[in-house]
């Protein structure tokens, strides 16, 4: 695998390419050992959870990345949860697009968790995930620790008024969200 | 959320669109507009906060210095709320027209 050796690439954006879960591991593998990458965009691609699985177990090496794209994956709860295990050890991802993966309140609780220990994470997207009231209070609940997120996008999420109340609530304690997209979500 | 707007200090953007806070929760908001000096981009369009909801949004806006960006796309009353707003935006030099 050519990403293994190769120093100098910075950014890789295959979307919508189809690489399914096989293509994922193979860039998952060359992730693991190179250094200079520092974006890499597989929106749309059909990974799953164990393509999502594969990036994860990189990411836990990899120190150079910064921006991960992984929207429409269909990664679901248990790739939501291996990427979450890989946020707890991880300090250089700056950017982390989840947008529409289905990984519902579990997945959702697992990147809560997370969040409590991660310190880089600045950017986060998981709009449309089916995360509901349960997810977002553990989002809510994890941001309290966090001090490094600077942008959250839970559009779509059917959180409704409580989900709502809940990250309101970590709003009071939180002094380093810039932005919240609560837009969609049956609150009233 | 609006007691939340009132002790926050870090929130630039806040997106609310296609809910139904209603006047009500327009209120709320409006009120927290009075003290918080963060919020720069305020979406509530969708939500169902009508004219007394507009009217409390556009009377925060003579005190509030922060905001430049505010979406109030699609609620009812949409021509009383538009009239509300822009007599407030003549008053408020930060907030610019669309």
């Amino acid at each position: 695998m050519t990403l293994e050796t190769n120093q100098s690439l910075q950014k890789l954006g295959i979307d919508s390419n189809n690489i399914g879960s096989e293509g994922a591991a193979a860039i998952a593998n060359g992730l693991e050992a190179n250094q200079s990458f520092q974006e890499l965009d597989l929106h749309e691609n059909d990974i799953g959870s164990e393509g999502a699985t594969a990036i994860a177990e990189a990411l836990q090496a990899n120190t150079a990345l910064q921006k991960l794209g992984l929207h429409r994956n269909d990664i679901g709860c248990e790739g939501a949860m291996a990427i979450a295990k890989a946020l707890e050890t991880n300090q250089s991802l700056k950017e982390l697009d989840l947008n529409e993966n289905d990984m519902g309140s579990g997945g959702a609780a697992a990147i809560a968790d997370a969040l409590e220990m991660n310190t880089a994470l600045q950017k986060l997207g998981l709009h449309r995930n089916g995360i509901g009231c349960e997810g977002v209070t553990a989002i809510a609940k994890g941001l309290e620790r966090n001090q490094s997120l600077q942008s959250l996008i839970l559009f779509s999420n059917v959180i409704g008024s409580e989900g709502a109340a809940a990250i309101a609530k970590t709003l009071e304690v939180n002094q380093s969200l810039q932005e919240l997209d609560l837009n969609h979500n049956n609150i009233w | 959320m609006a007691k939340a707007l009132e002790m926050n200090q870090s929130l630039q953007t806040l997106c609310v669109s296609w809910n139904d806070i209603g006047c009500d929760g327009a209120v709320a908001i409006a009120k927290a507009l009075e003290t918080n000096q963060s919020l720069q981009e305020l979406k509530l369009s969708l939500n169902n906060i009508g004219r007394e909801g507009a009217a409390a949004i556009a009377k925060a806006l003579e005190t509030n210095t922060t905001l430049r960006v505010l979406e109030l796309r699609d609620n009812p009353n949409e021509s009383e709320v538009q009239e509300a707003i822009a007599e407030a935006i003549e008053r408020n030099r930060v907030l610019q027209p669309p």
